[in-house]
């Protein structure tokens, strides 16, 4: 058994009740914007914990709130984004650059659901394109042999759909 | 290469990844702030999607919360000294253990008397109603006395089943754990071996996860 013969203290540790209040409150929702963000849920996961982690060595729980753990947890999946090489990056579909830290996590969740809904939108075959290429991540090869298309028409309906999206997006901004 | 050219490559490699060095993916998505444009969007349609299923998820908040806090033991913090703000670094641990020093010493002087009185009882069966003041008149070397297992010890990350038994030794008691999962609990947890286990067992239960008994010479952990 260790013994280090030291009378430790931890007089800087955030109080459990705290701790446990801010977790149950706030694990689940860090938990589905870090599984929106990486593809992989168990470093999902790891960056929520990390994040609860860090904060048993916080002295205050005064600037705590759910959009600083949500800021942490984007944060948080943007490092481990980084130490990925390019080659994965772009496999999982993960940004390349900085993001813009101008939105806030809320913001972006909503965004992504507003282009849910612009996708149920889409008229045949987009829509159907669309789910094959980012939900069931077949390639476009592997699209056109399924829908019977041509490649460049499978390319074509993607192209379209993303444009449409992005006039959308613009729509609601302005 | 127009956009259009450069959004088809971007799909290729969507494809095929490997195909491409490491400078040709950066140069795809660099060059054309448009292409630069519909890569970001396509990110964003994946997160929607992701999105999608991480709603679907169900998740067991309490079963993570008392996994995390198995893994990271943290006190309440009215149950441990506080300090004002002054009162950090150097001059605090001095103070600590300056505050040891003397609670050890006086730790010394009472199993010093404990002892002694366990001396007197042995020698005089008889003499069990003699007044304290004989005690008093006898003076035991200090040097005598094992310091060591006279001060806190700090369990940090430590599993119930290594820890418990040796405070229950200390105080001639055994441990009996009612279930496995129990005895993998790790804690941080400050022992001082001149609290009576009464006291030392009123602190583990502090902890939320943790029911402490006393029974006879048993310490009971459910």
């Amino acid at each position: 058994m260790r013994y280090e013969g030291s009378w430790r203290m931890k007089t800087d540790m955030l109080d459990r009740k705290i701790l446990e209040r801010l977790f149950r409150q706030n694990y689940s929702g860090m938990i589905r914007l870090a599984s929106v963000l990486l593809r992989d849920d168990s470093e999902a996961e790891d960056v929520v914990l990390d994040v609860f982690e860090r904060l048993t060595r916080m002295e205050s729980s005064a600037s705590i709130t759910t959009g600083y753990l949500m800021t942490a947890v984007h944060h948080g999946c943007m490092n481990v984004i980084r130490k990925k090489n390019r080659h994965e990056q772009v496999r999982d579909f993960y940004p390349v650059e900085l993001e813009d830290e101008t939105y806030l996590a809320v913001q972006r969740l909503e965004r992504l659901a507003e282009i849910q809904h612009c996708i149920n939108n889409m008229g045949e075959p987009c829509h159907s394109i669309f789910r094959m290429r980012f939900d069931d991540e077949l390639t476009i090869r592997e699209i056109a042999e399924h829908t019977k298309l041509s490649i460049g028409t499978v390319h074509k309906y993607l192209h379209q759909g993303i444009q449409q999206i992005k006039l959308h997006l613009n729509q609601e901004r302005s | 290469m127009n956009t259009e050219d450069y959004i088809k490559k971007i799909w290729d490699m969507l494809d095929n990844p490997q195909a491409y060095s490491e400078e040709e993916i950066l140069v795809l998505l660099r060059d054309n702030e448009e292409a630069s444009e519909a890569y970001r969007q396509i990110v964003e349609v994946k997160r929607s999607y992701r999105q999608l299923h991480a709603a679907d998820k169900a998740i067991d908040v309490d079963k993570a919360w008392k996994r995390f806090a198995s893994k990271h033991p943290v006190e309440n913090k009215r149950h441990r000294p506080q300090y004002t703000s002054w009162f950090t670094g150097a001059r605090k641990y001095a103070a600590i253990g300056v505050t040891v020093l003397m609670m050890s010493g006086l730790s010394y002087a009472a199993i010093i008397q404990i002892r002694h009185r366990n001396e007197i009882r042995k020698e005089q069966p008889a003499a069990t109603n003699s007044k304290p003041a004989t005690v008093r008149q006898v003076k035991t070397p200090v040097e005598a006395v094992d310091t060591v297992q006279l001060q806190p010890k700090t369990f940090d990350n430590v599993p119930l089943e290594k820890m418990l038994p040796e405070i229950a030794e200390h105080y001639g008691m055994k441990v009996r754990f009612l279930s496995e999962e129990v005895k993998e609990l790790r804690l941080f947890f400050t022992w001082n071996p001149q609290e009576s286990i009464e006291k030392v067992i009123n602190k583990l239960n502090q902890f939320d996860r943790l029911n402490v008994k006393l029974s006879g010479q048993d310490i009971i952990v459910e």
